[in-house]
C-alpha cells in the first residue's frame, strides 16, 4: 500500500447495505475519492481478489463477515470478523475497516494502515469517514453521533486546520471546555480531539464510567501506529497486544485511573497525554484519577530495600521521566552523590531504626541534571501486603531560597561579630538560663587555653567556670546577679586580673536570651596604677627634698643664722638644688609636650655628626671626681650628616649618659662608641658604662614612664629620662636598645636610620 | 577522663572472645541492636559511641583531635585500654569505623585479631586514574550544605543570637532520646574526616584477617570496592550480598548474623 506524505485521494471498497453505500458514496467521492461499493459479498471479494492492490481502504459491514466464514471456512472455529481482517488487512495488507449493527463499544477496531490513512495522512478521508461513522452510529445506537452542527464537531475542524504545533494548552482547555459544552453536562459521548498525532474520543462516557478511543500515530512509521480501545483496560490488553494507555476503571463510585503502559512511553502522544491529562479531568472528564497520581506532591513507594514500586506521576512530570526508567529501580538513583549519601548514611538508618523521618531537605535530579530542593516525610507501612516505605515530597523551592538567605545572612552576622569581638581585649560569654553557652569571644576561650570551636562543646557554662578555677588560687565568685562585678586573679597562663560583670541581654519580645558576662581585663591598668602611685610617692619624695633644703636654708638666711663667710656657699646650694628641681619639671613637662605634640615642633636640621657628638659631650657635666666620657670610633665619620633636632639629639645622650654614671656609684669608665652600621644602613651610638646594671626581669620596663631601677631612692631621678629618650628618638627617625647585665654594666645603642 | 562514660561503652553477653562494634558516620551504637542478641550467648560484646555521637559526652569533643579518622581510632584505642582488652577480639565496623578500626590496629598492633567490615571503604573520593571512590570532591561539599539544611543545623544556626530560642546546640539535651543524636557541628567534623579521608596505602599495609561484607547495590560502598579491598587486604575474603542499601545489619541482620558466625566460629 503506497506510503506517501501527499494527500491523495483514495480508492475504497465498500461492502453493506445499499442505502449505507449511496451516503458513502456521496461523501467520498464528494472530497475527491472514488468509491467502488457492493452490497453482495460475492461480488465484492471478487472483485478485491482481481486486483487488491487498486484499494487504498476496504469498508466492510460487519454482517459480511459471517457470510464471509460460511462462505470461505464454513468448518474453521476462527472468529468470522477475524477472517475478514486476515482477507483484506493481513493478506493483502490493505488497511479496512468493520462496522455494523453487531458491533459495540468495545470491538471497533481499525488497522494500522487504515487510521494512518485516516487520522493522519488525509484529514478530510478522516472526516468523511468520521462522518459516516456517525451516520451509522446513530442507525445502530450502538454509539452517540457527533452532529455536524454539534460544537464538538466544529471544534474538530479548528483543530485539525490548525498546525500540529500551533495548538497550544489554551487551546485544549477550551476545546476541553467546548466539547463538554456541547454535550450535555455529564455526557460526553462522542467528542473527538486531535491534537499533536493524538486522538481521544468518547465512545461512551459519564462521571462514572468512560469507554475511550486513542488514537495515535507517529508519522512514517507504521509499525508505531496503534489504535486501541480500553475499558476497564485489562481485558483489553489481552485482546491488542498492541496497546499502550488508556484508561481502566469501573461502573459506580470507584475511581478512575490512567495508566501509563511499556510502550507508550517513547510516544509524543503519550506524553503529550501525560502533561494535558489533568486538563482533561478538570475539563472534561470530570471524575477523579488514581488514588494518589495527581496530587500536588511527589509520592513514591519503596520496598524496604529502596526499590522503587509505584511512583505518581507528579514525580515523573518533575523529573522527566518515564514511569519505566523509574519503578524497579533504586530510590537512590533519583538523588545526586550527596542526597545519596545523606540518604544512606542518615535517612535510612533513621528509617530501619524509627520506622519514620520527618521534614529532611535533600534534592532530586532533575531534568538536564538540575537540583530540586524538596522536603521527605517518609514512614514505613504495607503496600500489596509487603513491608514498604511511603515517601512523600514536597518542593521546596522558594522555602529553600528563603533558607539559603537566612543562613548568609547569619553567617555575615556572625563573621562581623566574631571579627569585633574578636579585636576586643575584654571577654564575652553568653550563657543561658539552661546553662547552655550560647557565644564567647576568642579571649575567652584563651583565659581556659582552648579553641573557641572547642568551648561550644563545652557541656555548660557551668563547665567553663569549672575550668576557668582552675587557673585561680581562690575560689571564683561569680555574679549572680545584674550588674554584680566581681574580680578573679588568674595565675596562668600568665598573671591576669579580671573584672567580671553581668548584664541580661533582653530580645525584642521581652524574652531573656541570656546572662552575658563581661570579663574586662584590667591587668595593664592595675600595673600603670602601680607605678603611677610609686612615682607620686618617689616624686614627692624628690620633689621634697631639694625644697626642704631651700626651704630650711633660705629660713636660716632670713634669720641672718648664717655666717657672713659660709653664706655663699648656702646660696649655692640653694641655687643648685632650685636647678635641680627646675630640671625634674622640664623632664615632665618635656614627656608631655612630647606626647601631645606628636614630634611636631621639632626643628631638624642636617648637622656633620663628627662635630655635633663633640658639642654634645663638651656641654655635658661630667660628675665631680668622675672621669670624662670616653669617645672611640673605629671609622671615620667625617663628612656623615645627621638629620636632627640638635637640642633633643643633645637631650638624648645627655640622658643615657647621665644615668651612666648615675648608676655607676661606685665609679668606672662611662664610655661612648660611635659607627655605621652597614647592615641596618644606621649611625650607631654606643653608651656603657661598668656600674649597677639591670635585672634582668626589669629590662622590659626600663622605657616605661616614672619607672625607676633603684628603688632604694639613693639614686636620684624620677624614672623620666630614658622615657623621653626613647620618645625623641621615634621622632628622630631612631629607635633605643637596652642591655643590662646586673654588677656589670648596662650598654645602651642610639641608632639613627640614615 | 573516664573513657567508659565519655564514649558511652556498654558490655553485653558472655564468653571468652570478644565483639568489638563501631558504629558509621551519621549514627550511633544503636545500630547494632539487630545484632547483638544472636550473639549474647557465645560472645562478650563491646558496644560504644564515638566523641561527639550518640550518648557520649560532648564536652569531650575537640574539633583538632575528630577532624581526621586517627582521632576516632584513638578512641577505639583507648576503650580497648581502658578495658583492658587483650586478645580473642574481633572488631565489627561499618562503613567508615573498617577504615577507623583498621588504623586503630596499625596504630596499636596488638588490640585485634580480626575484623568483620561491613559496607568499608577506604576513600569515598575518586582518585582518577586508579581509584574511583564514587564521588567528587563537589559531591561532598553539597553533602555538607545538606548537613547544614539538616541535623536541627539550620535552626541552630540561628540559635546564638538571632532566634533567642535555646536549640539542640551544644547539649542536644532534647535529642538524647533520637537515635542518631548528633550535633551538628560534630557531625560536619565527623563528615569531613569520613568523606575526605583516603585511607588506600592503610588497608594495603594490614595483614588481619578480615571479612569484607559488602552489598550489591550499595551506591556508597559498591561491590568494585569491595573487590579493591579483597585485593589490597591481604589476609581478606570477601561476601557480597545481592541486597541494596549501605547498612546490611541493619535491614538485613540475618545475612550479617549468618556471615559473621560462619566467620568467628571459624
Amino acid at each position: 500500500m503506497p506510503m506517501n506524505q501527499s494527500i491523495r485521494c483514495l480508492t475504497i471498497l465498500v461492502i453493506d447495505e445499499s442505502l449505507v453505500i449511496d451516503l458513502v458514496n456521496k461523501s467520498l467521492t464528494y472530497f475527491g475519492h472514488s468509491v467502488v461499493a457492493f452490497n453482495n459479498i460475492n461480488n465484492a471479494l471478487n472483485a478485491f481478489k482481481a486486483n487488491p492492490l487498486i484499494f487504498d481502504v476496504v469498508i466492510v459491514d460487519q454482517k459480511y463477515s459471517e457470510i464471509v466464514k460460511s462462505l470461505f471456512y464454513p468448518n474453521d472455529d476462527l472468529d468470522a470478523r477475524i477472517l475478514l481482517k486476515n482477507i483484506f488487512g493481513v493478506i493483502h495488507e490493505t488497511p479496512f475497516l468493520i462496522w455494523g449493527d453487531t458491533i459495540d463499544s468495545t470491538e471497533l477496531i481499525f488497522s494500522q494502515e487504515t487510521a494512518i490513512y485516516l487520522l493522519n495522512k488525509n484529514y478530510n478521508a478522516l472526516k468523511t469517514i468520521g462522518n459516516w461513522l456517525n451516520i451509522i452510529a446513530q442507525e445502530n445506537h450502538s454509539i452517540s453521533a457527533v452532529d455536524k452542527e454539534n460544537e464538538g464537531e466544529v471544534y474538530q475542524l479548528i483543530y485539525a486546520s490548525k498546525a500540529i504545533e500551533d495548538l497550544s494548552e489554551n487551546d485544549l482547555i477550551s476545546i476541553l471546555t467546548g466539547a463538554r459544552q456541547s454535550n450535555q453536562s455529564t455526557h460526553i459521548t462522542g467528542t473527538l480531539i486531535y491534537h499533536r498525532g493524538f486522538f481521544l474520543q468518547i465512545i461512551e462516557g459519564d462521571k462514572a464510567s468512560i469507554t475511550a478511543l486513542f488514537y495515535s500515530q507517529i508519522a512514517n512509521d507504521r509499525r508505531h501506529y496503534n489504535v486501541t480501545i480500553f475499558h476497564e483496560g485489562y481485558a483489553l490488553k489481552r485482546e491488542f497486544p498492541n496497546w499502550q494507555m488508556g484508561f481502566y476503571g469501573t461502573s459506580g463510585n470507584e475511581s478512575y485511573s490512567l495508566l501509563g503502559l511499556t510502550d507508550f512511553k517513547k510516544h509524543p502522544a503519550g506524553q503529550f497525554f501525560r502533561r494535558y491529562l489533568t486538563q482533561i479531568q478538570k475539563h472534561f472528564l470530570h471524575f477523579e484519577l488514581d488514588d494518589f497520581d495527581y496530587l500536588p506532591c511527589l509520592i513514591l513507594i519503596t520496598d524496604k530495600n529502596g526499590i522503587i514500586l509505584k511512583v505518581n506521576s507528579e514525580l515523573l512530570i518533575l523529573i522527566g521521566k518515564e514511569r519505566d526508567d523509574v519503578e524497579g529501580k533504586s530510590i537512590n538513583e533519583l538523588f545526586p552523590p550527596a542526597g545519596r549519601i545523606f540518604l544512606q548514611t542518615y535517612v535510612w538508618t533513621m528509617l530501619c531504626h524509627q520506622g519514620n523521618v520527618n521534614e529532611i531537605h535533600l534534592k532530586l535530579t532533575g531534568q538536564h541534571n538540575t537540583r530540586i530542593p524538596v522536603i521527605l516525610n517518609c514512614k514505613r507501612g504495607v503496600f500489596e501486603g509487603v513491608e514498604s516505605y511511603f515517601w512523600v515530597f514536597v518542593v521546596s523551592v522558594e522555602r529553600d531560597k528563603f533558607e539559603v538567605e537566612i543562613l548568609e545572612s547569619q553567617r555575615r552576622t556572625e563573621s562581623l561579630l566574631k571579627t569585633i569581638f574578636h579585636i576586643s581585649p575584654n571577654g564575652y560569654l553568653l550563657i543561658d538560663d539552661n546553662q547552655r553557652i550560647l557565644f564567647a569571644n576568642d579571649m575567652i576561650a584563651q583565659l581556659i587555653e582552648c579553641s573557641l570551636e572547642d568551648l561550644y562543646f563545652l557541656s555548660s557554662g557551668d563547665e567553663f567556670w569549672k575550668h576557668l578555677a582552675c587557673y585561680s588560687q581562690k575560689d571564683l565568685s561569680i555574679p549572680q546577679k545584674i550588674g554584680e562585678t566581681r574580680y578573679f586573679e588568674l595565675l596562668k597562663p600568665r598573671l591576669i586580673k579580671l573584672v567580671c560583670s553581668m548584664q541580661s541581654i533582653v530580645l525584642s519580645n521581652g524574652k531573656v536570651l541570656g546572662n552575658l558576662f563581661y570579663f574586662n581585663d584590667i591587668t595593664k591598668e592595675e600595673e600603670s596604677n602601680r607605678i603611677k602611685a610609686e612615682f607620686l610617692t618617689h616624686a614627692s619624695h624628690e620633689l621634697r627634698t631639694p625644697l626642704a633644703s631651700i626651704h630650711g636654708y633660705s629660713e636660716l638666711l632670713e634669720h641672718g643664722m648664717i655666717s657672713i663667710e659660709s653664706q655663699p656657699s648656702v646660696v649655692h646650694i640653694i641655687y643648685e638644688q632650685s636647678t635641680w628641681l627646675i630640671a625634674m619639671v622640664d623632664e615632665l613637662l618635656d614627656l608631655h609636650r612630647i606626647e601631645t605634640r606628636s614630634g611636631h615642633g621639632f626643628e631638624k636640621n642636617n648637622y656633620f655628626f663628627n662635630e655635633l657628638i663633640h658639642e654634645t659631650l663638651a656641654e655635658f657635666s661630667v660628675p665631680k671626681e668622675r672621669q670624662a666620657v670616653i669617645l672611640s670610633t673605629f671609622q671615620d665619620l667625617t663628612g656623615i650628616e645627621l638629620y636632627v633636632d640638635k637640642i633633643k639629639f643633645k637631650q638624648v645622650i645627655h640622658a643615657i649618659i647621665d644615668n651612666a654614671y648615675k648608676y655607676s656609684p661606685n665609679g668606672g669608665n662611662v664610655s661612648l662608641y660611635t659607627r655605621i652600621n652597614t647592615a641596618s644602613n644606621a649611625l650607631e651610638i654606643e653608651i656603657t658604662d661598668e656600674g649597677l646594671g639591670v635585672a634582668e626581669s626589669d629590662i622590659p620596663l626600663i622605657f616605661e614612664r616614672f619607672f625607676r631601677v633603684d628603688k632604694s631612692g639613693n639614686i636620684p631621678g624620677i624614672g623620666l629620662g630614658l622615657t623621653i629618650a626613647k620618645e625623641i628618638m621615634f621622632f628622630l627617625n631612631g629607635e633605643i636598645d637596652f642591655n643590662s647585665i646586673p654588677n656589670q654594666g648596662s650598654r645602651v645603642v642610639v641608632r639613627f636610620y640614615l | 577522663m573516664d573513657v567508659i562514660k565519655r564514649n558511652n561503652v556498654c558490655i553485653q553477653g558472655d564468653g571468652d572472645s570478644i565483639l568489638l562494634y563501631a558504629h558509621g558516620f551519621g549514627c550511633s551504637q544503636a545500630m547494632w541492636n539487630r545484632i547483638t542478641p544472636e550473639f549474647n550467648a557465645s560472645h562478650k560484646q563491646i558496644l560504644f559511641d564515638y566523641v561527639g555521637s550518640g550518648q557520649s559526652d560532648l564536652s569531650a569533643f575537640s574539633v583538632n583531635r575528630y577532624s581526621s579518622l586517627e582521632g576516632y581510632a584513638q578512641d577505639v584505642i583507648d576503650i580497648c585500654d581502658a578495658l583492658n582488652l587483650q586478645e580473642n577480639v574481633t572488631f565489627v565496623g561499618h562503613s567508615v569505623s573498617c577504615s577507623i578500626g583498621l588504623i586503630a590496629s596499625l596504630l596499636c598492633p596488638r588490640l585485634f585479631n580480626q575484623f568483620i567490615l561491613i559496607g568499608a571503604s577506604p576513600c569515598f573520593i575518586n582518585v582518577p586514574p586508579d581509584y574511583m571512590g564514587g564521588f567528587e570532591r563537589e559531591d561532598l561539599i553539597d553533602l555538607l550544605a545538606l548537613m547544614d539544611q539538616n541535623y536541627l543545623g539550620w535552626a541552630n544556626y540561628l540559635a546564638p543570637i538571632v532566634a533567642g530560642e535555646p536549640q539542640g546546640g551544644a547539649i542536644s539535651g532534647e535529642l538524647s532520646n533520637s537515635f542518631c543524636s548528633t550535633d551538628p557541628l560534630v557531625a560536619k567534623v565527623f563528615a569531613k574526616a569520613t568523606f575526605f579521608a583516603d585511607n588506600r596505602e592503610e588497608f594495603s599495609r594490614v595483614l588481619k584477617p578480615c571479612l569484607i561484607l559488602q552489598n550489591s547495590h550499595d551506591s556508597l560502598a559498591p561491590v568494585r570496592i569491595g573487590e579493591y579491598m579483597h585485593q589490597q587486604l591481604k589476609n581478606s575474603q570477601l561476601t557480597i550480598f545481592d541486597i541494596a542499601g549501605h547498612c546490611a545489619h541493619m535491614t538485613h541482620p540475618e545475612l550479617v548474623i549468618e556471615a559473621m558466625k560462619n566467620y568467628v566460629t571459624l
